[in-house]
């Protein structure tokens, strides 16, 4: 079966962590090449739309580039000979048409889903963190669902525009109305029981491995190791001057930071989905992974 | 053809069916032209491709360009480009793509050197600003703009050699591409500027080349980089990352494979490399250090 592997998650739910885990597991980087997490590309890098439209990505309007990326995929999975064929994505999924006939994501294109959940308390704050906004802003943020990330620059230049949508409906999109093979993975579970939750993850993207090749990659990518190497040569995915990319990487880090408002807030905006992933109980009563 | 236009660029003499104000036109006969612009049918897709993306096929001596609500353009032996405009399609849009992707094609089709970059100079000196798209090329050079530099070339800069074996920009378009946000950073005004496309905010800024389009003799090429870290470096670079590092800046590089040229390409790329000094400019991937690059380059320049 051939076709991607899509890594997919809502924004900082742990999507990096899961590609240096592939890396180092297909062993396509060495054990310090962090900086080369690229080579599991996303899906709206400049380099890989640029390289495979032959023309300035900053010459398209939004709505142009955001409707060539079916084409972009197409064009990835019958290009590259690498095994497996892995993207990044942080887009919820969606249908360019009513009729559901051209999907951003299409099957024939499409070996399986990894998708990547984390308790949406817990992606407020590295949601945050990460785009330097307030806690508040970023709660708006999860319970927008017209979010995106692109459309806010005057200039479409480095990525096309990223259809994000709420944490909720970014976790249905996938899960069930994708119509795609999806593997759900919880961030609480990599970091709770790391070597059984990324051999499932592996085994379901179709990679013939070991238990001991999988703890290997596991030891590689442990938080701490991480963040001293990220100390010693930085990292390219960082965009902040002075904070780490691996910064807390914490489970239940929203107790400190979350108010009661904004807490109440998450909770209610997305029950139906926090229920069912374990993140809360039918009487909305938190569940400590 | 009466209605046809004439123009002057990369050393070309350009007759066309679209007027075009980006190219330097010329008023008396220059003999037989080099290139012709027309319309007319072009096919869907090249037949036995070498090389496709998603908007290009490419084989030997043929190239097709193809965007949804632009048009196909068809380049045939670096000598001829046939357009066929999609239905509606606005002129500026046509000649946004037509001198850019696919100019670039016929550049390379005749086996002439272009590079992605936009070229600067100080008296008979200039110098090469590479790098991707976004990592602030016109930005830097309106700043080196502040500091006695005039801007000579952008977006493609065709290098070529005098007899001395001296490496040399060839006057390209007469406008510059910048973004409204630079705009506005060196105040100025969008009012009676055109857009290179209706939707976009990016505006044609004529390039005031103090009168002279004599080339432009290359001192050095910088290559910017974001990179991890947090300070600017200027790293030189030699031997075989030289090249490679050159090679890299070739406009619209995903082309050469499929128009079977890689290796005169490659013979004018080490022959560059032989000629000038190569520095990668090394900027913090976060913050702003624009000030200390432009400071930074125009003192190794004057050094």
């Amino acid at each position: 079966m051939s076709g991607i592997v899509w890594l997919a998650s809502y924004p900082k739910s742990g999507n990096t962590w899961c590609r240096l885990f592939f890396l180092f597991l297909t062993r396509q980087i060495n054990d310090g090449d962090i900086n080369r997490i690229g080579d599991i590309p996303a899906c709206y890098s400049q380099a890989l739309f640029e390289r495979a439209l032959g023309l300035d990505l900053a010459d398209l309007t939004l709505k142009e580039s955001c409707r060539l990326r079916p084409k972009l995929h197409e064009w990835y999975c019958n290009s590259q000979n690498q095994k497996p064929l892995m993207l990044k994505i942080h887009d919820a999924h969606f249908f360019f048409d009513d009729d559901r006939q051209k999907p951003l994501v299409a099957p024939d294109v499409t070996r399986g889903v990894i998708y990547i959940i984390r308790n949406p308390l817990d992606v407020v704050v590295s949601v945050a963190d990460f785009f330097s906004i307030s806690i508040e802003r970023s709660v708006e943020r999860l319970c927008d669902d017209r979010s995106d990330m692109g459309m806010a620059y005057d200039r479409p230049m480095r990525h096309p525009v990223q259809i994000i949508r709420s944490w909720s409906q970014h976790v249905v999109s996938w899960v069930d109305t994708s119509g795609l093979r999806v593997h759900v993975m919880k961030y609480e579970d990599m970091q709770s029981r790391p070597k059984q939750s990324f051999l499932q993850a592996a085994r379901f993207a179709g990679i013939d491995c070991e238990s001991n090749d999988v703890n290997r990659a596991v030891n590689l990518c442990d938080f701490n190791r991480l963040k001293k190497l990220e100390s010693k040569m930085g990292f390219i995915e960082n965009r902040q001057v002075g904070v780490n990319f691996f910064n807390q990487g914490r489970v239940g880090r929203w107790r400190e930071l979350l108010s009661r408002r904004q807490v109440h807030r998450i909770i209610t905006e997305h029950r139906e989905v926090m229920v069912r992933f374990g993140y809360i109980d039918g009487d909305n009563r938190l569940i400590d992974s | 053809m009466p209605n046809d236009y004439s123009y002057n660029v990369y050393g070309l003499h350009v007759v066309s069916q679209i007027s075009c104000p980006e190219l330097c036109p010329v008023g008396h006969a220059l003999g037989n032209p080099d290139v012709t612009i027309g319309f007319g049918r072009v096919p869907d897709k090249l037949e036995r491709p070498l090389k496709s993306g998603i908007c290009y096929d490419a084989k030997d001596g043929e190239f097709l360009f193809h965007l949804e609500n632009i048009g196909k353009y068809w380049v045939t032996d670096g000598r001829r480009i046939c357009i066929e405009p999609a239905c509606g399609a606005d002129e500026s849009e046509i000649r946004l793509f037509l001198l850019g992707s696919v100019f670039g094609a016929l550049l390379l089709q005749r086996k002439m050197l272009p590079l992605h970059a936009t070229c600067v100079r100080k008296g008979n000196w200039g110098f090469l600003l590479c790098g991707v798209s976004g990592i602030g090329k016109s930005t830097t050079a309106y700043g080196l703009m502040d500091r006695g530099f005039d801007l000579y070339a952008d977006d493609i800069c065709i290098v070529d050699f005098d007899v001395l074996g001296l490496p040399k920009v060839m006057p390209g378009l007469t406008h510059i591409k910048l973004w409204r946000d630079v705009l506005m950073d060196h105040r100025l005004p969008t009012d009676g500027l055109v857009r290179v496309r209706p939707e976009l905010e990016k505006y044609y800024i004529p390039i005031e080349r103090n009168g002279s389009n004599e080339p432009v003799v290359i001192k050095k090429i910088f290559i910017l980089k974001r990179v991890v870290g947090q300070k600017v470096e200027l790293q030189p670079i030699d031997g075989i990352m030289k090249v490679v590092a050159i090679r890299n800046q070739t406009f619209r590089r995903q082309y050469v494979e499929g128009l079977g040229v890689q290796v005169p390409h490659f013979m004018g790329i080490t022959r560059l490399a032989n000629s000038v000094s190569v520095s990668f400019v090394n900027r913090p991937s976060g913050g702003n250090s624009l000030d200390e690059v432009v400071s930074r380059m125009a003192e190794d320049f004057e050094s």
